[in-house]
C-alpha cells in the first residue's frame, strides 16, 4: 500500500494546493487507487501484481500532477518561470550591455538580480512546498516586481533606457498579473457565483494596485534621497512602508475572501495611512 | 526528474552563468585611463583665422592652436599632472590666449585664470590660485577681462567633495591686475559669459531653480539687467526648456546663438544650435547633426559658425569634433586637425 501513497504524493509534488485542499485531493486519489487495487486483487492477482496494475492504469504521476496543477491553477507555474527567467536573462543582458557600452561591470547588482530571479524560478520548481503558501508566493513575486521597478531608475541613465525600461515594465506587469491570479485562485473560487468571482477579482486587483502605489511612492522617495542626499537611516521609513503593506496584504487576502468590498475600503484607508505617515514623520523630523 | 534534482541543476546553472559573466566582466571592464581626444569649446581668433583648443592624451590636457580650416596643430602648453586646461579665449589683438587651469585639492575645485603670450611664448597666472572662475572673456579693448567667479564653496549633497557657488561677474584690469566686482547676484551657477561688440553689455547664462535656464543682458554702465527668452511660439525639446546652452553673440550683436534640445532618441537628448534675435523672435535651427551640438562661435564675417559636436553623447567618453557650418545653409565642413606626436 505504501506504493499507492507514494504515487499520490508524487502527484501532489506538482501542485500548489494548500494543506486542506491537498488532504482532500490526497484522500480522493488514494480512494481511486485503492478501489482499483481491490478490483485487481479480487480478479485473482497477487498483492504486488494488483498494486502494479492499479498504478499502471492510473497513469504517470508527473503527468497527472502537472495536469491537475494546470487545471486548478492555470498558467501560474509557467508565469513564475517566465518572471524569474526573464529577470535572470535581463540581468545577464544588461550586465553585458554595460560592459560593452561603458566598460563597466556591476557584479553586486548582477548578484541581486540573479538572487531575485532565482527565488522566483525556485518558487516555481518547489511549487508544492512554497506555492501552498499563497501569501509567501505573492511576497516573493512582489519583491521581484519592486526590484525590477528599482532597475528602471538605473537603466534610465543609459543609452538603452527605452528598451530596458520597457522590459522592466513588462516583467512588473507579468508579476502583478501573477499576484492577482494567485490571490484569486487561492480563495476557492470553484464553487462561487459569477458575481462573487468578479467582486473578488476586482478587489484583489485594486488592493494589489494600492500595493504598487505604495511601493512606487517608497521607491521614488528612496531614489530621491539616494540621489540628493546619499544613504540615510531615514530611508528605512519608506522601505518600512513596503514591508507594512506586504504584512497587511496577508490579512487582506483573508479579508477579501470574506468581504471583497469592505476589503477595498480597508485598502484605501491603509494606503492613506501608509503614504501619509512617512511624509508626516519626515516633516516632524 | 525529481524536485531535488531540478533545484540542484538550476542552482548549478545559475552559479555557472554568474561565474561566466563575472569572469567576462573582470576581463573586459576597462581600467580607468584618462580620456583622449578634443575638449569642447574651441576659441576663434578675432579675425577668424586661428583656433585655440584643448586636446587630451590619456588624461593629460594640452593647449593647441591650429589654422581655422584645419591642418597640423601646434602644441603651446601641456598641463602638469593633476591639472587640466579649459575654455581658451583669444585676446582681441590675437597675441594672447587666456584659459582656465583647473584641479582639485582635498575635494575642493580650483579654476585659475592663466594667460599665454603667443609672441613671447610665456605663460603666467592672471590671478592667484584661490579663486574659482567658471568663464573668462576679454573686453573688446583687450585691456581687461570679465570673469564669472564663485565666491564660496559648499559641500556636495552626497559628500563627494565641494562645489563653487555665489557667482558674480568681476572685471580684471590686465595692466594693474585689480579686480572689481560688477554684479551682486550671488548665483548658484554662472555657466556662460559673453561680451557684446560695443563692450558695454554682457550676456550671462545661468540656471535658476524652478525657472530653468536663464539668459540675461547686463549693462555694466547702468547696472541694469534684462531677461532674454525665445518667443513663446518656439518649442524646445528639453523637459524644462528652452535650454540656453553656451550662448554666443553674433559679430553685429543682433543675434544670439545657443544650444538646445530638439528631440529625444532612446532616452537621450539631441542638441542642435539655434539662433534668435535679441527680442527672442525669429528662432532658427542652425545645425542638423542629430547629436550633441553645442558651443557655437560666430566667425567674424557672420556667415559661418564654429560648433562642437559630440559624436558619442551619453556614451562612455565624449568624442568631440569641430565643424564649420554655413549660416545660409550652404553646407558644413569638419575641421580636420592633426595632433603631432609628442616628442
Amino acid at each position: 500500500m505504501k506504493k499507492l501513497e507514494k504515487h499520490v504524493e508524487q502527484i501532489l509534488d506538482h501542485m500548489q494546493s494548500p494543506e486542506e485542499e491537498r488532504q482532500d485531493i490526497r484522500e480522493e486519489l488514494l480512494s481511486h487507487l485503492q478501489d482499483s487495487y481491490t478490483y485487481h486483487k479480487n480478479q485473482g492477482n497477487s498483492g504486488e501484481e494488483a498494486e502494479r496494475k492499479a498504478l499502471s492504469e492510473f497513469g504517470d504521476p508527473d503527468l497527472i500532477g502537472k495536469g491537475m496543477q494546470e487545471s486548478m491553477y492555470p498558467f501560474q507555474r509557467r508565469l513564475l518561470y517566465i518572471i524569474g527567467g526573464a529577470t535572470i536573462l535581463y540581468g545577464a543582458v544588461f550586465f553585458l550591455f554595460m560592459l560593452v557600452m561603458n566598460g563597466e561591470e556591476f557584479p553586486v547588482w548582477l548578484s541581486i538580480q540573479f538572487l531575485v530571479g532565482s527565488a522566483v524560478v525556485m518558487a516555481g520548481i518547489n511549487i508544492s512546498s512554497l506555492g501552498r503558501n499563497h501569501w509567501l508566493l505573492n511576497t516573493i513575486v512582489m519583491l521581484s516586481a519592486i526590484w525590477n521597478g528599482f532597475n528602471i531608475t538605473i537603466v534610465v541613465y543609459t543609452v538603452g533606457a527605452f528598451v530596458f525600461g520597457f522590459l522592466s515594465i513588462l516583467i512588473i506587469l507579468t508579476a502583478l498579473i501573477f499576484m492577482v491570479r494567485n490571490s484569486y485562485l487561492s480563495s476557492g473560487v470553484a464553487e462561487m457565483s459569477k458575481q462573487e468571482r468578479f467582486a473578488r477579482k476586482v478587489s484583489y486587483t485594486v488592493n494589489i494596485l494600492f500595493g504598487v502605489m505604495i511601493a512606487g511612492a517608497a521607491l521614488f522617495i528612496i531614489f530621491g534621497f539616494m540621489v540628493f542626499g546619499g544613504f540615510s537611516w531615514i530611508l528605512l521609513v519608506p522601505a518600512g512602508a513596503i514591508v507594512a503593506w506586504l504584512v497587511f496584504f496577508r490579512f487582506q487576502m483573508k479579508w477579501i475572501s470574506k468581504s471583497p468590498i469592505s476589503a477595498m475600503i480597508g485598502g484605501v484607508f491603509f494606503l492613506m495611512v501608509i503614504v501619509g505617515g512617512p511624509f508626516l514623520i519626515m516633516y516632524v523630523m | 526528474m525529481n524536485t531535488k534534482k531540478k533545484n540542484v541543476l538550476f542552482l548549478t546553472g545559475i552559479v555557472v552563468l554568474f561565474g561566466l559573466l563575472y569572469g567576462a566582466g573582470t576581463q573586459l571592464a576597462e581600467e580607468p585611463v584618462g580620456k583622449s581626444g578634443f575638449d569642447r569649446a574651441p576659441a576663434l581668433s578675432e579675425k577668424g583665422e586661428q583656433l585655440a583648443f584643448v586636446h587630451y592624451n590619456e588624461g593629460v590636457s594640452s593647449l593647441y592652436t591650429v589654422d581655422a580650416s584645419g591642418g597640423e596643430a601646434e602644441q603651446l602648453l601641456q598641463a602638469k599632472e593633476g591639472k587640466k586646461f579649459e575654455k581658451p579665449v583669444f585676446s582681441p589683438d590675437g597675441r594672447k590666449i587666456a584659459y582656465l587651469r583647473t584641479w582639485r585639492t582635498e575635494g575642493i575645485p580650483y579654476s585659475q585664470l592663466m594667460m599665454y603670450d603667443l609672441e613671447r611664448g610665456k605663460n603666467y597666472p592672471v590671478q592667484s590660485s584661490d579663486a574659482y572662475i567658471s568663464k573668462a572673456v576679454f573686453a573688446p579693448s583687450g585691456d581687461s577681462m570679465y570673469v564669472a567667479e564663485g565666491a564660496e564653496y559648499d559641500e556636495q549633497p552626497q559628500g563627494d567633495g565641494f562645489y563653487a557657488r555665489d557667482y558674480d561677474v568681476y572685471e580684471i584690469d590686465l595692466a594693474t591686475e585689480e579686480k572689481e566686482k560688477l554684479t551682486d547676484m550671488g548665483l548658484t551657477s554662472l555657466s556662460s559669459l559673453e561680451v557684446f561688440p560695443e563692450g558695454e553689455r554682457l550676456l550671462l547664462a545661468y540656471y535658476k531653480y524652478e525657472e530653468g535656464d536663464m539668459i540675461q543682458i547686463y549693462n555694466k554702465n547702468t547696472g541694469n539687467t534684462e531677461n532674454l527668452s525665445a518667443s513663446s511660439s518656439y518649442e524646445s525639446g528639453a523637459m524644462e526648456g528652452p535650454s540656453y546652452g553656451a550662448p554666443a553673440i553674433s559679430p553685429e550683436g543682433d543675434r544670439i546663438a545657443f544650444s538646445d534640445v530638439t528631440r529625444t532618441t532612446d532616452g537621450t537628448y539631441e542638441y542642435e544650435v539655434m539662433s534668435m534675435n535679441m527680442d527672442g523672435m525669429d528662432v532658427k535651427q542652425v545645425t542638423e547633426f542629430y547629436e550633441m551640438t553645442t558651443e557655437p562661435v560666430y566667425f567674424p564675417d557672420g556667415e559661418r559658425m564654429l560648433v562642437t559636436v559630440d559624436q558619442n553623447f551619453a556614451g562612455r567618453t565624449e568624442e568631440y569634433e569641430y565643424w564649420s557650418v554655413d549660416l545660409e545653409g550652404n553646407g558644413r565642413d569638419k575641421i580636420e586637425i592633426d595632433i603631432p606626436e609628442e616628442g
